[in-house]
């Protein structure tokens, strides 16, 4: 029993960690971008990492069977074509809505086009819609912070309807969903992603462009205090679903 | 008509300790006392809720880097945990729960340097224990009563597999942080920001009355048609009442509009 809860407990503490470097992968620009003053998608950190971990605990719910590596990385993907979508639909309202150029301040050049991207940057602004380079790092965060939701949803369901130690990696060999067990996992889950966003939306106050920010190299830090907090809160998780639920 | 003093200090005129004091002194009895009726923890579970609201009121005026509704919905996560240890094996192990876990979260933060703010343990301390309080509180109300057996036997297969947990999850939420985000500005008072968070613990009470109603309709053995209603009506009065006295507060301490006459036409 013992080493299933250590196994548990290591899975949330990872989730945290991918849900945290997910998050700072992520071009996030809050109010200011909604006003094109700020690179990035116009929404909190908070609902970015909700949207990013709850998409991949759809995908960890529906295919709650399959072995851990098929739903990470099915979780994953579908978090990051999420992002990539709403990236999209934001580069398309700032193109061709407010008819401005995506650019952001920080460097002369796009790192990964090579264009000119400064000269563009509106005087009194940072920055505004998503070009290609914090875009590719958006899905590349998103992929982390839905795998990282996936990993610890699952870790949290297959311990609350009682899985054996072969069975948290491989293949889980129930005929009928656990609903009960199900259902106080989701709450569990969304209950540590608002404790985990949070300590990122701290560190990177509100806004960040991906891996260009110079807030990006606060991530060790950060990485620590999530894997501690997680830690932390997963001994709660283990304490609620200990030996199996209704 | 009084007037608005802009940059004076805000005091608050409420000691936050008799707050906390009052928050946990009845709400958890009033966990307790839910194997009498289901309406006892519905109402006693306000003042935990209004205590909570007030601790936002501290930590958010620090700007927190991201908005309110963020601290809210952290400590609703911190919450919704220990609430589930506590109604799980016993509701004042919850709050002892809450109480350490709060401390040690915001020793993490605090270390680590993620936030530097003087009062942020003390803070998510009670928020961490109030979201807590007013979770069991609710939680237990509406299935029934807090009683031996009460997680396997009501909580999970009534409240859980039917998903009212999630709405009285984001409610509760929604109690803690709207108010001091719908009041906050130069201009904010601690007595007008609580009397709307009564009103809106009145919404959370309402929603978990709702609930209380399915769960009526699904076992009538745990929970009867009459205190489900009952619930539904102290709620609806709380929300009434807080918000009357909110809109009077609001309408008494606004600033007054006075006519200035046209200006000069310039020649």
């Amino acid at each position: 029993m013992i080493d299933v809860m250590l196994l548990v407990l290591f899975m949330i503490g990872l989730g945290g960690i991918l849900v945290c470097v997910g998050v700072f992968l992520i071009p996030i620009g809050g109010a200011p971008a909604a006003m094109s003053t700020a690179t990035g998608v116009a929404t909190g950190c908070e609902m970015i990492t909700m949207g990013a971990g709850v998409t991949g605990l759809f995908l960890a719910a529906a295919f709650y069977t399959k072995s851990l590596m098929f739903v990470i990385i099915t979780a994953g993907v579908s978090s990051a074509l999420m992002l990539a979508i709403t990236m999209l639909f934001t580069n398309l309202i700032v193109i061709f809505g407010k008819g401005v150029p995506p650019a952001f301040a920080t460097k002369e050049r796009d790192p990964i086009t090579g264009d000119p991207i400064k000269p563009y940057v509106t005087p009194g602004t940072v920055g505004h819609g998503v070009p290609t380079a914090p875009y590719l790092g958006g899905v590349l965060g998103s992929f982390l912070a839905g795998a990282g939701g996936a990993l610890a949803f699952t870790a949290m369901y297959r311990f609350s309807s009682g899985a054996t130690l072969a069975e948290f990696v491989g293949v889980l060999p129930q005929p009928a969903p656990q609903v009960a067990a199900m259902a106080l996992s989701v709450i569990t889950a969304v209950g540590l992603y608002l404790i985990n966003a949070n300590i990122a939306a701290y560190s990177i106050r509100g806004v960040i462009e991906s891996w260009l920010d110079p807030k990006f190299s606060k991530l060790p830090r950060v990485i620590a205090a999530c894997f501690s907090a997680s830690i932390l809160f997963g001994v709660l998780i283990l304490l609620v679903s200990i030996g199996g639920v209704g | 008509m009084g007037h608005v003093t802009k940059g004076a200090p805000k005091k608050p005129t409420i000691n936050p300790k008799y707050l906390a004091i009052i928050g946990v002194a009845v709400g958890l009895p009033g966990v307790y006392l839910g194997k009498f009726s289901p309406l006892i923890p519905a109402a006693l579970a306000v003042p935990a809720l209004v205590w909570a609201a007030d601790a936002i009121r501290r930590i958010a005026g620090y700007g927190l880097g991201t908005g309110v509704p963020s601290i809210g919905n952290l400590a609703i996560g911190m919450g919704v945990l220990t609430a589930l240890v506590g109604l799980r094996y016993e509701p004042a192990l919850g709050v002892a729960l809450a109480a350490l876990w709060g401390i040690m979260y915001g020793v993490i933060i605090g270390r680590l340097k993620i936030l530097e703010i003087p009062v942020f343990t003390r803070c998510i301390t009670e928020l961490s224990v109030g979201a807590s309080v007013g979770l069991m509180a609710l939680l237990s109300a509406a299935a029934g009563g807090y009683t031996v057996d009460f997680f396997q036997g009501r909580l999970m297969p009534m409240i859980f597999l039917t998903g009212f947990v999630v709405a009285v999850f984001w409610a509760t939420s929604m109690t803690i942080f709207h108010p001091f985000n719908a009041c906050l500005g130069p201009g904010e008072k601690q007595t007008r920001t609580l009397k709307l968070a009564v009103g809106v613990a009145g919404i959370d009470v309402t929603l978990a009355g709702i609930s209380a109603l399915g769960v009526a309709g699904l076992n009538p053995s745990i929970m009867t048609l009459e205190a489900a209603v009952g619930i539904i009506f102290l709620g609806a009065a709380v929300w009434i009442g807080g918000y009357y006295a909110f809109i009077k507060a609001a309408i008494k301490e606004s600033a007054s509009v006075m006519w200035t006459g046209f200006p000069e036409a310039k020649k």
